[in-house]
């Protein structure tokens, strides 16, 4: 039987893999001089597949600097679990289905339609307490970018769900990690932002002026969307050939052929969804030219903007 | 005293009782290994001894055939083995220190091979590394000396590129042991030789391979293919004798593909005193054992049970899966053979020197390189295998150290052809006494470092997870030493 908390739960856990995680990709310079400056940094190395990053982190505002060491995009999910939920369990019990629901539809055997219904039988009811918590978005082979969260103490898990060539998410080849945020705090502040996006049911709205360089983005996310999929945001930079309904349609999971490379864009900096009222950062290497600001799942719905870096 | 251990237990899922079925009746196996292999079932079966053919001194010449092989080693089934003269395992290669050694292979299959002496310090060409291959109906002859030092428990196996697992798992696997005339244990401990390994089978009893694109393929891929039946020595639950107190030396190989082994023999203890390498330096009190892919070890079992009782050796529960694959069951434990008393009157123990021997450790400060490895899905350094490709190049005669850097949540183990190393370090904590290794297990998340001196012998050297399928995959690199 469905209940409203396992829609929840469905409507949580089915945005994730539908999120377009674009990173905060910047040059390895422009990603060290905010690490400098950052109290809290917590660097992380991507890998095909695996995260190279510490076990266990203070709690407080704090700031991921991924650098993507390998061959493929990643990105770094972060998801604090109900108490009592172990990593084991959110493996076994969350990763395992949605992957059950994957090979299904990349098998043929279910259309996109039986997805919901299936993930509501699948997935434990504790799976509506799982908070997703930011994290760096998609990274291009070589890059490095950042977000900036403030986490509460508690057990975490890390995830990559892009796809290998073979069709396989990276969270199953080894990109699922547990993560332990500790009661000892950073006492780092939030980064100042230059840029504040809001994301809302009725739309995403950018203030400020995005510049050549550097840039800071403050996120806040002032609602989910009832009864669907919440809102993360990621800044694009399209190929030349490619679409608006070309980058949609990559960064739909539910695509068979997309969410694997290659990519239809250059992504310079995102941030993974989190929960309705929380604020967070990520920063953006920006070039002069034409930007896209998109949400995953709800930038089919309308959720994502348009900007233009102009030159010095 | 070891109490029983609460998990459940099998011996196989689809074999009811071990030895109700005559096991291991060869259809046409050389003389030598069908004498050996015709004893009542469910008993301790030792593999035979590969021939010496040679009159000269210190030198072993040996005649070895890879071929198809139908064997009765699942029960109930003629099953369609590769088989190195025709056992399997294939027979022993027994061999002493300062031995020259000629092996006198033909590879008899449809499919290329090779041989690889599995931790034999030996020249490249001798290595039987995939650079090597024989040919189908081809011979090669592998020579190499023993050097001092080496005595301990080896084994042999195919190495060809991209079908090490499935060769092996057909049956392509044997031990060596190398004797030092002055080892310390004293000749009176009988020998015990225990090759593990597991298989899986189909309906018709033939050996399972998992359907390309398949699930199972896919959970083979990621844990390595793991077989639901055990054998020790190619056989299902053999029954070990000995008398109460009398002291045994058990010299154990994994041969699986992929298992790793937690051996416990209930009631009992063990004394732990040697690894891949040969003896320690002093024996170890242990309550288990863990064996990962590769690994040797050699024991003493003190027969401390009562005439006519029975103890078991078993594999306990292991953990080193990621968990989006473990199997659901890999909290059974797994009886592998039972160890029974005779109903003589106790005889008195031996003793057992302090000192078993000088293990002269390698100076981590003489290193001259460091070198890290990082292991990630089918992937060291995030690399796959490339034939083509020279992944690192070491100096002749140079000491280096390698960290070794796991960052996945399951266990790799780590093999390095051609050089002995010993393990230093592990996740920051100092390894004190030398052990030779050639086959590390680097569990889940961690990291360790060994100390490794590329002596006497330039080449290119695989450096490979021991889990067959991941080698297979890719995850396997060449080091090419140089005589500068």
């Amino acid at each position: 039987m469905t209940t409203p908390r396992t829609l929840q739960s469905i409507a949580l856990l089915a945005l994730v893999p539908l999120m377009i995680l674009l990173a905060a990709v910047q040059t390895p310079a422009a990603a060290q001089d905010v690490a400098a400056s950052a109290v809290n940094v917590v660097e992380v190395e991507a890998e095909d597949y695996a995260f190279r990053m510490p076990g266990e982190i203070p709690s407080g505002w704090t700031t991921f600097q991924l650098t993507n060491q390998g061959d493929e995009h990643h990105f770094m999910l972060i998801a604090r679990l109900p108490d009592g939920i172990t990593y084991d369990d959110y493996v076994t019990d969350v990763a395992m289905s949605f992957n059950d629901t994957w090979y299904g539809l990349r098998e043929g055997r279910i259309g996109p339609d039986e997805i919901m219904p299936l993930l509501g039988e699948a997935l434990p009811e504790w799976s509506a307490a799982v908070e997703y918590m930011g994290g760096p978005g998609f990274l291009a082979p070589g890059t490095s970018g950042t977000a900036t969260m403030n986490l509460e103490p508690g057990a975490y898990i890390v995830e990559c769900y892009m796809r290998t060539a073979d069709g396989e998410m990276h969270s199953m080849e080894g990109m699922l990690d547990p993560l332990v945020v500790t009661g000892e705090r950073t006492g780092q502040a939030p980064p100042a932002a230059s840029l504040r996006v809001e994301l809302a049911e009725e739309g995403m709205t950018l203030e400020g002026r995005p510049a050549p360089g550097l840039n800071t983005f403050e996120v806040h996310w002032v609602d989910h969307p009832e009864g669907t999929f919440g809102h993360d945001v990621h800044v694009v930079r399209l190929d030349d050939e490619a679409t608006t309904e070309d980058l949609l349609h990559w960064i739909n999971f539910f695509n068979v052929d997309g969410f694997s490379e290659p990519a239809p864009g250059t992504f310079v900096g995102g941030i993974n969804m989190m929960p309705a009222g929380a604020t967070a950062y990520f920063t953006a290497d920006l070039e002069p030219g034409p930007y896209l600001l998109v949400s995953e799942y709800t930038g089919a719905m309308g959720v994502l903007a348009e900007f233009t870096v102009e030159g010095r | 005293m070891r109490s029983h251990s609460p998990e459940p237990e099998r011996a196989g899922d689809c074999l009811g009782s071990a030895g109700l079925i005559a096991l291991c009746v060869l259809s046409c196996a050389l003389a030598s290994d069908l004498a050996a292999q015709e004893r009542a079932p469910g008993a301790f079966l030792a593999p035979s001894t590969l021939e010496n053919l040679s009159s000269e001194p210190n030198t072993v010449e040996v005649e070895l055939t890879a071929a198809p092989e139908r064997l009765s080693l699942f029960p109930g089934a003629q099953t369609e083995f590769w088989a190195y003269n025709g056992s399997v395992p294939g027979p022993t290669l027994e061999v002493s220190e300062g031995d020259r050694v000629i092996v006198h292979f033909r590879n008899e299959l449809a499919y290329p091979t090779t041989v690889h002496w599995h931790g034999i310090h030996l020249p490249f060409t001798a290595d039987g590394s995939p650079f090597h291959p024989v040919a189908p109906g081809e011979s090669f002859v592998y020579e190499f000396t023993i050097h001092p030092g080496t005595a301990g428990t080896y084994w042999y196996h195919p190495h060809p590129h991209h079908d090490t697992g499935r060769q092996v798992a057909k049956g392509l696997h044997g031990a060596i042991i190398v004797r030092d005339p002055g080892d310390a244990l004293p000749e009176s401990l009988s020998e015990r030789l225990l090759v593990l390994s597991d298989n899986r089978f189909d309906r018709d009893g033939q050996i399972d391979f998992a359907e390309p694109g398949s699930r199972q393929a896919r959970i083979d891929e990621e844990n390595g293919r793991e077989g639901e039946v055990l054998f020790l020595n190619g056989r299902v639950m053999p029954e070990l004798a000995i008398a109460s107190g009398e002291i045994q030396r058990w010299r154990v190989i994994n041969a699986s593909g992929a298992r790793t082994y937690r051996l416990a023999l209930s009631g009992h203890s063990f004394v732990h005193v040697g690894s891949d390498g040969g003896l320690f330096e002093h024996p170890r009190e242990v309550g288990e054992i863990l064996l990962a892919a590769g690994e040797r070890v050699e024991l003493l079992v003190r027969g401390e049970g009562d005439p006519g009782s029975t103890a078991v050796l078993r594999s306990l529960p292991y953990d080193r899966y990621l968990p989006q694959t473990r199997p659901a069951d890999w909290t059974d434990s797994l009886a592998l053979a039972t160890l029974r008393y005779s109903d003589e009157a106790p005889v008195d123990a031996v003793a057992i020197p302090e000192r078993l021997r000088s293990v002269p450790p390698l100076d981590p400060d003489s290193a001259t390189v460091e070198r890290r490895m990082t292991l990630t899905k089918n992937r060291i350094n995030g690399r796959m295998m490339q034939m083509d490709r020279i992944d690192e190049v070491a100096e002749l005669g140079a000491t280096e150290i390698w960290e070794i850097e796991n960052l996945v949540g399951m266990d790799h183990s780590f093999h390095l052809h051609g050089f002995p190393f010993q393990v230093v370090e592990r996740d920051g904590e100092p390894v004190n006494e030398p052990v030779w290794k050639d086959v590390v297990n680097v569990p889940k998340r961690s990291t360790l470092r060994f100390v490794v001196r590329f002596d006497r012998y330039p080449g290119k050297w695989m450096f490979h997870c021991h889990i067959l399928d991941h080698e297979d995959a890719g995850m396997m690199g060449v080091l090419e030493v140089r005589d500068p």
